[in-house]
């Protein structure tokens, strides 16, 4: 179920935060992320460039129906 | 349903009616309950924060209307709770954070003013995992909130104080918010009910913009009945939310009666069975008790599911870099260690990856509501485990653990990404005594129908009491 197993606290939790945040392993960790995640596999796989992005605000609720009035 | 049961809203409005007891010992109870319970080893820490003056005064003008006979509402007298991401006038709202919310606000957000207007007592603020950018609870600034069940153990997040004080008998109702399961997971782990409806059914205008796209407000209750009693009440169109203008009136009627005749059941077993053993054995046993009620099951595969999980991570990731743009600007070290690794890797993803997400989110709802329209609700386990220990460690640090963050969200992010309702109800206990929950997802503005499942499948379920925990009327 878990394919990644990255646990951390306390100073390590904290060290590698610094680190992240200065660039030191930011763009290494985020490829790494991004490769568990396999977005690009997904992208290849699954995305068709007719695709619109979906904009749950407008799909769900209109708002250019008539304003509601608050109850 | 035998056995243990939480504190009722009506039960205590019949015990003001009676005068067995009035909101104002009702409110002190609470108020030394609170203390007590943080005071304890480890501490419950349910609340950031009371305004004891602010609660009793609220309780005293409860108790005249009472007296007269003239109770603004069901509500009246009612001790509710309010997640520090929700704007409650008199409070600073610091999101769980440290440095945010030096200044109390002056304004209710909406569905605090109109549980305000119901005449409920606000009783205070409950703690939060940061920012809500994790689903533990754990938060390194004013402590992890605790699970009423074992105190050792984590309460799920990140409406993990509103959870925690409905479990332990603080008050019935809670409000929490969901942007990733937020209160379907704390409620699943600490054993009570918790609702996320459908986008744009209740206000989110006076919540702290985090993730606009995901987010929800809902309430989290000791049972169904006033799950739907707070629902009813928060509910609706407001003129501070365009989002909620053009939503159908929600169905209240029905709910509680209890038969699932004619209610069809869609399982998709790729989805179900991503859980431990003992969680989808417990969800099994509810299913069967629900075919016992009438309901039909029919097996049902879902399209996208392999990628909710990216598209939630960069959905709710991005969205919540962009709103604490600022912050972080002006000093990212406030943040907690884990919101400042996520914060960081959030930041970083392009542009694209983003609009491609919400271009796969689409596909993700298809899927959805394809899914649905052969049934009436997708059912599932809430969490993929029970409640996880609190390292010492964790307590004061926080604690960055993905298998976990994983396993707690396996089935929740789909209901923000879809922003269909969604309802967790307590379905039993592991052999650690631990609760484990009942995922009851429901076609858009179909509330009633989660409910009146969930309602069904309470009546079923032999509740067991918290270790801790308090008896408002006894």
């Amino acid at each position: 179920m878990a394919k990644s197993k990255l646990k951390l606290s306390g100073t390590k939790l904290k060290m590698v935060a610094g680190m992240v945040e200065s660039g030191l392993v930011g763009p290494a960790l985020r490829t790494k992320v991004m490769r568990q995640m396999g977005l690009d596999a997904i992208w290849d796989a699954h995305l068709d460039e007719e695709d619109a992005p979906a904009l749950v605000l407008t799909r769900r609720a209109d708002s250019s129906e008539e304003k509601g009035e608050e109850a | 349903m035998t056995g243990f049961q939480f504190r009722t809203i009506s039960e205590l409005a019949d015990a003001y009616r009676g005068g067995r007891t009035n909101p104002v010992a009702i409110a002190k109870k609470i108020l030394d309950a609170v203390a007590e319970f943080d005071a304890n080893k480890p501490p419950l820490r349910a609340f950031i924060a009371q305004r004891s003056e602010d609660v009793m005064e609220m309780a005293e003008a409860s108790h005249v209307r009472h007296q007269k006979g003239e109770p603004l509402s069901l509500l009246d007298g009612m001790p509710i709770a309010v997640k520090d991401e929700i704007h409650q006038k008199g409070y600073p709202t610091t999101v769980g954070t440290s440095f945010l919310g030096t200044i109390p606000q002056d304004q209710d957000a909406t569905v605090v003013a109109r549980l305000r207007a119901a005449g409920a007592i606000l009783v205070g603020k409950t703690n939060m995992h940061e920012v809500g950018i994790g689903v533990t609870g754990i938060n390194p600034h004013h402590g992890p909130a605790r699970n009423p069940y074992d105190l050792a153990r984590i309460t799920g997040g990140s409406s993990s104080g509103s959870a925690a004080a409905v479990a332990s008998g603080l008050c019935p109702v809670a409000l929490g918010a969901d942007g990733g399961g937020s209160i379907r997971i704390p409620s699943g782990l600490c054993g009570v009910v918790g609702l996320k409806p459908t986008y744009g059914r209740v206000s989110e205008h006076g919540a702290f913009p985090l993730c606009w796209s995901v987010a929800h407000l809902g309430p989290i209750a000791g049972t169904v009945a006033d799950t739907l009693e707070v629902y009813r009440v928060i509910a609706g169109k407001d003129n501070k939310d365009p989002n909620t203008w053009s939503q159908p009136d929600p169905v209240f009627s029905g709910i509680l009666d209890g038969s699932l005749e004619n209610m069809t059941l869609g399982v998709c077993p790729e989805f179900f069975n991503q859980a431990d053993d003992e969680v989808v054995a417990a969800c099994r046993q509810t299913i069967h008790a629900m075919e016992d009620l009438g309901a039909r099951t029919k097996e049902v595969s879902i399209a996208g599911l392999a990628y909710v999980r990216p598209v939630q991570y960069l959905t709710i990731g991005v969205e919540m870099a962009a709103a604490l743009y600022e912050y972080r600007k002006e000093d990212k070290t406030r943040f907690g260690a884990d919101t400042r690794v996520l914060l960081q890797v959030a930041s970083s993803a392009p542009a694209v990856d983003y609009v491609r997400a919400q271009q796969l989110r689409g596909r993700i709802i298809a899927g959805f509501d394809a899914a649905l329209a052969g049934v009436d609700v997708l059912v599932s386990p809430t969490t993929g485990r029970t409640a996880a220990p609190i390292s010492a460690q964790a307590a004061k640090t926080g604690e960055s653990d993905e298998a976990l963050l994983e396993s707690l969200t396996e089935f929740s992010f789909a209901a923000n990404l879809t922003g269909l309702p969604a309802v967790t109800v307590p379905v039993g206990y592991d052999e650690q005594g631990l609760p484990i929950g009942f995922q009851i997802t429901a076609p858009a503005w179909r509330e009633d129908l989660a409910l009146r499942c969930a309602a069904a499948v309470e009546r079923t379920v032999e509740r067991q009491r918290p270790q801790q925990f308090i008896d408002l009327l006894e």
